[in-house]
């Protein structure tokens, strides 16, 4: 599990960790498992998976339950990216000259799974580390569901105001049209991305968290082409990857061209 | 013992008959467990490539080929002339075109409508004076499936020359809450408390953003629109949440709507 932690519960008793504005509380009973999840907005993030036993789950949460598929008593917990797409908005604009190329630095918002077992873990369920709000990207006739997040878009890698718990996202943009290109939002396919770790595995298991690099092509006014890239992002230090993606990306010839086709036939 | 067959009975069924007969129960058999095999794996092929609607119109069109084909092979079997079995056709069809107008005019009226796919199986439709989600659309008329769950046939005809509104076709949907506060209402405060309503409700979504408008100065007080988007499942759970949530929120920030005042009724004495 990539040094992740890892608990033992004891049967009956109630568990809580904490980490960003998640609250998380678990119970084990001989075949099954109780969880529930909220988030508090009233109390600091926390950035590290902090955890409390003998705890009383708060009485407006219910319990779901889950059927233990074998009587292992240890549970884990792993970082991992959005579920669906980001919008990273900012207050501020950036343009990127005609013909240059330019990379930015957003944060992305990060999901703690947790699993039941130790040698085959089975994930219990997975929640967001912080209370994301819905937004639509696209036109109001086609487009997809996304996060919204507000952060700066940075040039640099230390510059990235990071969120509680968050994985840096690198964005290399390519304006090869004749034009400006000017953006104040940056969406990237969170769920075609892959997470990664920099630095030791074991010292601060949710920190310095980076996705894989995301292009974005610019071929002209309203032509512009996102992909996510296949090779390791790039860093200066040591890089694991702790986490798939949740999609493979797309960029088979074979869903390209079925999609111009639903495009021709309109079907 | 002996069973006197008729000679006419006789000549009919030879041995020829017999064997003739028996090779179109055969093709029969076959050739109908062929067109249902080919629907069946031509579905399973596409299935997550197309639409419900797509498959649908797929499937109707492999079967009403395959039977057609079928029918040409027995009648072919059976020795009979296409030709001028076509041509009888051709006379008899206009026969049964002059008797069966309202059918024929329900046909050509679904072709149109599946052709010009204003809707499609799954969609949520309203007509005349009702609202529901479709289940078939069939060469004769289209089948829908109430809110209080009656099943309801409409004629294609009647779907043709009706105004149709389809409330699923786009993937998002803003609902407007009209309503009316008193004269002397702060109205961007107001504005501060519907967008926190709206934010605060995991269902609204930020962006479009929610649309703030004075709509009128009513006779009541300030006629006012507030529109949020949401994600068109989500349509019940918003409804019934953004209600309530304007509800409390003006409540909480000490404002009023704006509602006429109340009649008295006085009786004689």
């Amino acid at each position: 599990m990539n040094g992740y932690p890892q608990w033992e519960l004891e049967q009956g008793a109630v568990y809580r960790w904490t980490l960003g504005t998640l609250s998380i509380w678990i119970s084990r009973e001989a075949r099954e498992w109780l969880y529930a999840w909220s988030h508090v907005q009233t109390v600091e993030p926390v950035s590290e998976l902090t955890f409390e036993s003998d705890v009383s789950k708060p009485e407006d949460l219910s319990w779901t339950r889950v059927i233990a598929p074998d009587a292992t008593r240890t549970v884990s917990f792993a970082p991992r990216l959005a579920d669906r797409g980001v919008v990273v908005k900012s207050d501020e604009s950036v343009t990127v000259l005609p013909h240059s190329n330019a990379e930015l630095y957003v944060p992305l918002p990060v999901w703690l799974t947790v699993s039941a077992g130790v040698n085959e873990p089975r994930l219990l369920f997975e929640a967001p580390t912080r209370e994301l709000h819905r937004r639509w990207f696209g036109s109001s006739m086609q487009g997809s569901l996304c996060y919204s997040v507000f952060a700066r878009l940075a040039s640099d890698r230390s510059e990235v105001r990071l969120l509680p718990v968050s994985a840096i996202c690198p964005i290399r943009i390519r304006n090869q049209s004749h034009e400006q290109f000017r953006s104040d939002s940056v969406f990237v396919q969170a769920n075609q991305c892959k997470l990664y770790r920099l630095g030791e595995q074991h010292a601060h298991p949710f920190t310095n968290l980076q996705s894989s690099t995301v292009v974005v092509s610019v071929a002209g006014v309203d032509e512009l082409s996102f992909s996510v890239a296949s090779e390791r992002a790039r860093t200066g230090g040591d890089l694991q990857q702790v986490a798939d993606w949740r999609r493979r990306p797309d960029d088979s010839w074979w869903k390209r061209g079925y999609m111009l086709f639903q495009r021709i036939s309109n079907y | 013992m002996h069973i006197l067959i008729p000679d006419e009975i006789r000549h009919i069924f030879t041995l020829e008959t017999v064997l003739v007969l028996a090779r179109i129960l055969v093709v029969l058999l076959v050739s109908v467990l062929l067109v249902k095999l080919v629907a069946f794996v031509t579905v399973q092929l596409f299935k997550k490539r197309f639409s419900q609607q797509s498959l649908m119109i797929l499937k109707k069109a492999i079967t009403y080929s395959g039977v057609t084909i079928i029918w040409m092979i027995v009648l072919a079997q059976l020795g009979l002339n296409l030709a001028a079995l076509l041509g009888a056709a051709g006379i008899a069809g206009i026969a049964v075109g002059f008797a069966a107008q309202t059918s024929i005019s329900n046909v050509i009226s679904g072709m149109f409508l599946i052709s010009e796919k204003s809707f499609a199986v799954g969609d949520v439709i309203r007509v005349g004076g009702f609202s529901g989600v479709v289940l078939t659309i069939d060469l004769l008329s289209v089948k829908i499936r109430t809110f209080d769950n009656q099943y309801i046939r409409l004629p294609n005809e009647t779907l043709i020359k009706s105004e149709v509104t389809n409330v699923t076709r786009f993937p998002i949907r803003r609902l407007n809450v009209e309503f009316v506060v008193r004269y002397g209402t702060d109205l961007p405060r107001l504005k501060e408390v519907l967008l926190g309503v709206a934010r605060g409700n995991a269902s609204c979504l930020d962006e479009p953003e929610p649309l703030f408008v004075v709509n009128n100065f009513g006779r009541l007080g300030v006629e006012m629109l507030f529109g949020i988007w949401f994600v068109k499942e989500d349509f019940l759970v918003v409804k019934n949440s953004i209600m309530q949530g304007i509800h409390a929120g003006l409540h909480e920030a000490g404002m009023e709507f704006a509602v006429p005042p109340a009649v008295q009724l006085e009786g004689p004495g």
